[in-house]
Order: structure tokens, then sequence, then C-alpha cells
């Protein structure tokens, strides 16, 4: 790793294969949002990689598919990513198109009334493709789900914002609403620039000539700390009822971040039907409590979203919307007796599997090079993947069991969507784990 | 410089020998292919004549450079980066199995059994038992029960998967490299003792059924089967992989048992492994385990079968209509060639030129892709052109996903780009179609499994493994005159296969399709 001048850091790793992954990470999400630019970050991902003040959009693109490089760009609630995969030859142009498209977008420097119709037009085009893309995800109730989970357990505020630009929102999107985000948000000293296949001098060469000349904004952003509050959300829906409880979960830098992934895979769960052989998870407590004991449900699995300051740990079920009351109370007493599942024989298979994972995910270039950025952001160093297998190694049951007495003390958040006539109210949950807590 | 660079090099300039090197030949003598290594493959003498293979329809092929590609240039330069990849080392057991395997310093390793076996190999009859057989296989052997297999598996962090196509049957596995040698005897086992218990079979029926529920609910898997059923009526390839339902509920033990008697056979699987493995430790498992199958002393391979029982294609339609589903789905599909044939090149060449499109990828008209900037103005929502290869045919065609107007707009479209493919092709857009055809190459390998299937794949379909270089030297070999061709040989003015499905109102009947194959220019 080295650090630019300017402060944007340069992380690489060459696994010697003939395609380079490179990615380019901005440490600012959906939660670093404010009223007035609401939905920024969502449409800064569709506006990746259109005109610059260099290059037009078309112009652009033929040069992407010249050099045979694919790109992308995601938004979620912490980072922007630009990403591009790419033969190695290839990557000092490809480098030099993410600084475009990063740097110098064409609605960022609007200088004159028909350059703005030109943009306004180009920014229009994509939100009608936004638009479509809200509308599919508003239909697909587990992303809704998810989305309400998360803003009841952070008071609809930083990480409770929405992920997913709203639709009234989207209207209010324009150049300076862009503009007003990127100068904010995207420095150089919160930039990452992570490569994989690639050789280090080069890339760092490469990124300090198109990004080297950018200046640190002298107001520093400070990130709002994400507080976690509990609470519920119920949404009304057709189709199987889906259920997620969630606690509060561990930050990215946390001691217990190691013990907390062992215990999602030790919960494990999927689908009552789901492809893939043995080795899938088919004796993780979730399947063998839930999946097996009642044909019913039709899926359930742990979750574990880790963020910087913060973390939601949980179950997240769907089944057949007849028994949603039965389902609530069988989810309410799997998640209080999670230390009953901490059996010797089934923490060291989830050891073992967290381990074999691991090391599986990490084969691929794309996935290391997603891993580097990611680590830098949200921690500021990089851990071996030997390094990260010692630790798993280390854990023992009581690791787990202070983990699940953690996340067990927090208020619960209760994100329901389907029928929920009849079901207790949030006050009757929480009490039920309160009651649960002591006699655990 | 490793002798696999030779091996490529010195091919080029025997146009005969390296079509021979192309073909799926296996040396008659099963004991002279063992313990060689795939490095060295440019020191076996060119092959005599095989004993077991039928070569009539290959034998016909003359000559690689000329006729199916231009030379490379004088002053053609190999690609340094590729002169690096490792080499994949191959071993034959006494028994006719081949290993095969691939350094890389994962700490982790994908090991499979890949066999020339699948769908088509069925009977009529027992149609879906390839298919049924892999999800029986994981229900317990003489060794173990299903219980204990599963544990076993899950305890080490490995995972345990299979999948039947048409033509082929993996088994594999990933695990952390400690447990190889563990994993790779569990394999044996499910191969060689797996139980089939009669109570097994008939629980596992419902399971299938309710896969059947889920495959048919993608449009796109739905209309592939609805493709072959029509291109290849009345063959073997035209049978779905499932198959029908009424097979599902009446197959039994003895029908798979029968299966796996006649087509499991030792020199009909290649075993690959990709890691962090080493090849002599691996060969010596392998001889413990797997050497111990029957060999079967005809060695009668696909091709026999194949001959036996050939695909042929019929120019022809299938419509379901049904109003009530948002999208359109329609695909339009000439006929090709074979695995081993010559021009399987350029078709990767012509459909990487070709290329899908995708509207909400927000790059609209401004994509280089013909095809995508063509269909940009219409109703439709993607499309992408693909290139499916069997031993003996092959399916070349777009498949485009449309609102339900003006689909004669989006057919003339990808009519259009297709049949232009015959007149003009821009040197810029070829330039173009062949990098980002290597890009793709190179990027799908991106872990051991994707690797391991390469490896099974192309020992299973070419007999060896094709060493980048040359296969990127062969996509250099494609130029405008080769591509416009392929493009005449295999679309222009031919019968195409369509198959349609959801609110297909406007989509012109086969007539007109058919008569846009060919242009009338004057």
């Amino acid at each position: 790793m080295t650090t630019l001048g300017n402060g944007i850091r340069v992380i690489s790793q060459d696994l010697d294969g003939h395609v380079s992954s490179l990615g380019l990470y901005v440490d600012a999400g959906s939660r670093d949002e404010t009223s007035e630019v609401a939905g920024a970050t969502h449409f800064l991902e569709h506006m990746a990689f259109k005109s610059t003040t260099k290059r037009s959009h078309f112009m652009l693109t033929r040069d992407l598919e010249k050099l045979g490089a694919t790109v992308g760009a995601a938004a979620s609630r912490e980072s922007l990513s630009y990403t591009a995969e790419c033969l190695r030859k290839v990557v000092p142009g490809v480098v030099e198109a993410i600084a475009e498209t990063v740097l110098y977008p064409r609605f960022r420097f609007v200088d004159s009334e028909p350059m703005r119709d030109l943009i306004e037009a180009e920014i229009q085009e994509q939100k009608k493709v936004v638009e479509k893309e809200v509308k599919d995800l508003s239909a697909d109730s587990q992303t809704k789900l998810m989305e309400s989970l998360h803003a009841a357990a952070y008071d609809y505020r930083t990480l409770g914002l929405p992920l997913v630009a709203e639709e009234r929102k989207l209207e209010m999107i324009h150049s300076d609403v862009l503009t007003a985000f990127m100068e904010m948000h995207f420095t150089p000293d919160r930039m990452i620039f992570s490569a994989t296949n690639v050789d280090h001098q080069e890339i760092v060469q490469l990124v300090d000539k198109f990004f080297g000349n950018i200046q640190t904004s002298p107001r520093r952003y400070v990130r709002p700390k994400a507080i976690y509050t509990g609470g519920e959300a119920r949404l009304a829906g057709d189709g199987p009822v889906q259920v997620a409880i969630a606690f509060h979960g561990v930050p990215w830098k946390d001691k217990d971040l190691i013990p907390a992934c062992i215990l999602h895979t030790l919960l494990g769960g999927g689908g009552s039907f789901s492809a893939g052989g043995p080795g899938k998870g088919m004796y993780s407590r979730l399947y063998t409590s839930l999946l097996v004991g009642y044909p019913w449900i039709i899926s359930a699995t742990a979750f574990n979203h880790c963020y910087t300051d913060s973390g939601l740990f949980g179950i997240h079920c769907s089944a057949d919307p007849e028994r949603t009351e039965e389902l609530l109370e069988i989810l309410m007493k799997e998640t209080k007796s999670m230390k009953q599942a901490l059996n010797e024989r089934a923490v060291k298979r989830a050891k073992k599997m967290t381990k074999s994972s691991l090391l599986m995910n990490l084969e691929s270039r794309a996935v290391v090079c997603e891993d580097l950025g990611r680590q830098i952001l949200t921690s500021g160093q990089y851990l071996e993947p030997d390094k990260l297998a010692s630790m798993v190694d280390k854990v023992k049951t009581e690791d787990l069991e202070r983990v699940i007495d953690r996340m067990l003390s927090s208020k619960p958040t209760l994100a329901i969507y389907g029928d929920h006539h009849g079901l207790p109210s949030y006050t009757e949950v929480t009490a039920g784990f309160k009651h649960g807590a002591v006699a655990a | 410089m490793t002798s696999s660079v030779k091996l490529c090099g010195s091919a080029f300039g025997y146009s005969r020998r390296l079509n021979s090197l192309f073909l799926n030949v296996r040396s008659s003598s099963a004991k002279s292919f063992s313990s060689q290594v795939a490095e060295s493959t440019s020191t076996i003498p060119p092959p005599v004549a095989p004993t077991f293979v039928s070569r009539s329809p290959l034998q016909r092929l003359k000559g690689f450079f000329g006729k199916y590609a231009t030379a490379l240039p004088p002053n053609y330069q190999f690609e340094p980066e590729l002169q690096k990849q490792v080499p994949t080392r191959v071993s034959q057991l006494d028994n006719g199995l081949r290993v095969a395997t691939e350094y890389a310093p994962t700490g982790t390793a994908t090991l499979g059994v890949w066999i020339d076996a699948g769908t088509r190999f069925e009977p009529e009859r027992v149609n879906g038992a390839a298919h049924f057989l892999e999800h029986l296989i994981f229900k317990g052997t003489t060794q173990r029960t299903q219980h204990q297999l599963e544990v076993e598996v899950e305890d080490i962090g490995a995972h345990l998967n299979a999948y039947t196509s048409r033509e082929q049957t993996a088994y594999y596995a990933r695990s952390l490299k400690e447990d190889v040698p563990q994993v790779l005897e569990l394999l044996s086992d499910i191969l060689k003792n797996s139980r089939f218990d009669a109570a097994a079979v008939e629980r596992e029926r419902d399971v299938i059924l309710r896969e059947m529920e889920e495959v048919n609910q993608q449009a796109e898997e739905v209309l592939f089967d609805y493709l072959h059923a029509s291109a290849y009526q009345d063959t073997p390839l035209g049978r779905t992989i499932l198959g029908p339902e009424e097979n599902i509920r009446a197959l039994t033990r003895e029908d798979l048992m029968e299966y796996v008697k006649l087509h499991y056979k030792p020199h009909r699987m290649v075993l690959s492994v990709v890691g962090d493995v080493e090849h002599q430790p691996i060969v010596e498992l392998a001889k413990k385990h797997f050497g111990g199958m029957e060999m079967d002393p005809t060695f009668s391979g696909v091709n026999t079968l194949v001959s036996a029982s050939p695909a042929y294609f019929t120019g022809s339609d299938v419509r379901i209509r049904n109003d009530d589903l948002p999208m359109a789905h329609f695909t339009i599909a000439f006929e090709t060639c074979g695995w081993t044939h010559p021009d399987t090149v350029a078709l990767m060449v012509l459909q990487s030129l070709l290329g899908s499109w995708d509207r909400s990828s927000g790059l609209g008209m401004n994509t280089g892709i013909r095809l995508g900037a063509a269909v940009a103005d219409t109703s439709c929502q993607s499309v992408m052109s693909y290139n499916t290869t069997y031993t003996d045919t092959g399916l070349f065609g777009v498949y485009a996903v449309a609102e339900p107007v003006e689909l004669d707009d989006v057919g003339y479209a990808v009519l259009h780009e297709l049949v232009r493919a015959c007149f003009k092709i821009e040197e810029a857009d070829l330039q173009r179609a062949k990098v980002q055809l290597k890009t793709n190459l190179l990027g799908q390998l991106d872990n051991t499994t994707a690797e391991a299937e390469e490896v099974g794949r192309q020992l299973l379909v070419y007999g060896r493994r094709i060493p980048l270089l040359e296969m990127f030297a062969r996509i250099d070999a494609v130029d405008i005159s080769t591509l416009k061709r392929v493009a005449n040989r295999y679309i222009y003015d031919r019968d195409p296969a369509v198959a349609a499905m959801g609110p297909i109102f406007t989509l012109p009947d086969y007539n007109w399709i058919r008569r846009r194959t060919f242009w009338n220019r004057y």
C-alpha cells in the first residue's frame, strides 16, 4: 500500500493472472446524504462512465469497448465504488477512464446554458433507467424488508437512510445536487484505489498521474455516528410472509468481528428448496431447527451486516402467510436459544466452514480487489487471509457466547412483510426478549 | 518458454498437423498415454489410425488455414503474458481415466470428475435418467449413509456439487488443500459405490418435480428447451435434461443402474484438479481410488454413440403464446458445427462481434455493438447472441426480450444484423470483438472451480487442454473474409429454428423470418 501526496491510498496485489481488476472506492454512501442531496449516491452509480469534460458518453463507451474493459459502479450505505476488469496491458487506459468519470464528470463543470441543456438531457435519460430500477426493487419484497429493517434499527438516520433512491426524491435530482455531493465527499483522502494483477509501482504511477493533482478540500467532513435504536417496521403485502429480527451486531473494527462471522456461519440456514449439494450448510442450526422441523417455512437465513461503526445481526425468514403468528413465536424462541446451538461439534464445523469459504472466495481476483479496498476503507489496514484464518482458529465457544450476550442485550429490531393482523406489538416482543435473556 | 509454446509455434507452420491436434483423438493403447503430461504434447508422434474413434465425419476436414482462417502475419507477436500460463499436466491411468491437474497458489482446490455422458445418450424411455442420477448419487454408498456423507462434507467445510447437461455430467467439490485426499476418496466412493436405494429413488421424485417447477419459471431455460425440441426434433438432442414428468415418476433404480453401467466408464472420465496441489500425489491417489474401476476393453466413446444416433437440425418454429406475461421472449437460431470443427473459433469471434446489449445498462445507442444500437430504438429490453456447441452440431443465434409491441421491428433488426455479417464487417468492430472475446475467455477463469471445469470440458471435447497462447493465435488468425465465409455458410439463406414465448402476437410468421435470412441486392 502506498499513500500519495494528496492522501489517496493505493493498494494492490499481483496474483499473476492475465486479467486485472481495478476499483476506486470513495468513503461516502447513502448514510452521508443530507435531505438536500437524498438519492445522490444511487444516482451517481448510474451516472458513472457517462459524459466527462474530456470525452462524451459515446466516445467513452466506444473507447472502453475497444480496450475490452468491463466497467461498473455500485453504491452502498457507506461507500461508492467504480470498478473495472480488463487485460493487463490496457490498465493505463482504464485507470484514465475511471479518473475521468470520478473527477471530471461533465455535470460537475457546467459553464454555459447550452451545455446545461445537454447535461440535463443526459440526466433525464438516466432518470428513466433509475426509475425503472426503483420500481423493480420496490416490487421485490425482500429488498423492501431489509431497507425497512435498517430504517427501524437506526431511526431513519445514518445507516437507516434509504439506499435505493425514493421515487419522489428522484424528481429533485439535477446536476447541482450531484455536484454538491461530490464536492463534499470526493476528496482524495477519502479515496482508495485497489487493484489486483498489476505491478504496484506501475499502478502507483498511474494513479499519481491521473488523481495526483486534486487537492483535499479545506472543509473536513465528519461522518455522523450511527446510533442503533432498535424499532419495528411493518409492511403490508401479499404472498409469503417475511419476518426479520435483528440485534445490534458488530462493526468491522471490532474484536468480536470474527466470532460474529463464525456465529453467522453456525446459524447458516437457506431455502427449503435450494440448489447445491452437501456443503451448503445442511447441518447449520437454522436448517436443522427451522427448515427441517417446520415444512411450511420456505427459507430461514442468518445475516450479518457490518459497517464501520455499527452492525446488524439477525435472522430472516419467509413462510406460509397463514402461520405468521406461529412463525414470529418460533423465530423469537430460536433467537433466544441461540446459545444452545453452541455444541463443540457445531462450533468446530462453523470455524472450518468460515475458513474454507474465506479462502475459496479469495481465489477470485475480483473478490480480492474488493476485499483490499473494503478493508482499507473500513479499518485502514489490510489483514492477509492467513492471518484471518489463524484468527478464526483461535476463536472459542466462550467468544461466541459473549457475542450472543452482547447482541441480545440490545433492543431488538423487527421487520414484518405480509399480513400482520393479530400479531403481538413491539412492546410485547421486546418484553419477551427481556424475559428470555434472563432465563438463558 | 515452456514447450507448450513451441507446440503452437510449430503447429502454425504445419496446417495439417494442427488440424489433427484439434481433433478428439485418443491413442489405441491406453498404456502409451499413461504418465505423459501435457507439456510434452509436442513430442507425441501424430496419432496412428485409432481403432475406437469413429473419425469419418472429422477425417473429411482438410487443412486448417487457407480455407478456415488466414495465416498469421509473419511478424506476429505472441503475447508474452500468456507464456506464463501454468501448464495443465495430464496422466492416464491403465483403465483409461485421465487425471489432469493445474497448480494455483490458493490454499484451496476444486476437484471433480467430468464425464462424457449426458441427456442425449439416454434412450427416450428413460429420458431424465442422467439428471435423476445426479440427484441420487449424493444419497449414500455402500461405505457411507447419506447422513454420514453430508456430515463429513460439512465438517471439513467442503462443497459438493454436480450438474448434468445434454452431453456432459460433472461431480465436483471444493475444499481446503489439506482435505483434498479425503474429498477425492469421497468422490470415488459416490461414483463407484452409490447404492441408489429404492426408497431414496421414491423420495427424490418429488424433489426433482419441484426443481422442474423452478426451472419452468425461468423463461430463458424454458425457451431454450423449446428451441432444442424444435430444432432437433425426433433426435436425442431435442429432449430436455429433466425429462418429462411421466419419466420422473416412473424411472426405476434399475434404469439408473443401467445408465451408470453403460456410460460411467473410466475412459470417458476426466478427473480434473485445480488448486494448491501437485500432480504426482494426485495421480497416486487417483490410482488408489479410481484405478479399481473396471476398464471397458472396447473403449467405445462418444463418437460411436453420436454416429449411431446423430442430431439432425430441422428449420422450424415453435410458439407458446401467453398474453398475460409482461415480456415477449423469442430466439432465432441457425445450425453450426461441432466442437472440433475448424470453424468454431471463427464462430466464437462472430458471437463476440454480435455481442449482447441490455437497456438497463444505460449505454443505449452509444454502444459499439451494432446489434444493440439497432434494437435500442425498438421495444427491445435486451438482446444476447449465443453460440452453443455439441459433438456434431451447434446452435448460433440471438435471444431477444421485448415489450409486446412491434416485435417485427425487433425481429427485423436482429435478422438484419445477423445477415449483415455475410456482407460487411468493419475492421474496428472485428478488433473490438476479438479483444472482448479474449478478455472474456481469460476473465471467466476467475477461480479454481471455473478453471477445473474448463480443464475437464476441454479434455472431453478436444482431447487436450488448448494453451491460451494457441487459442489467442487462433483468434488472431480470424479475419474479415473468414468471418464472412462462416456467416455465409451458416446463416445466409438457411432455415433457422425459431422459438417464441409470451405475448408474441406481433411477431411475424416463419416465412417472414426466413425471407430475411438473405438480402436481395441489386
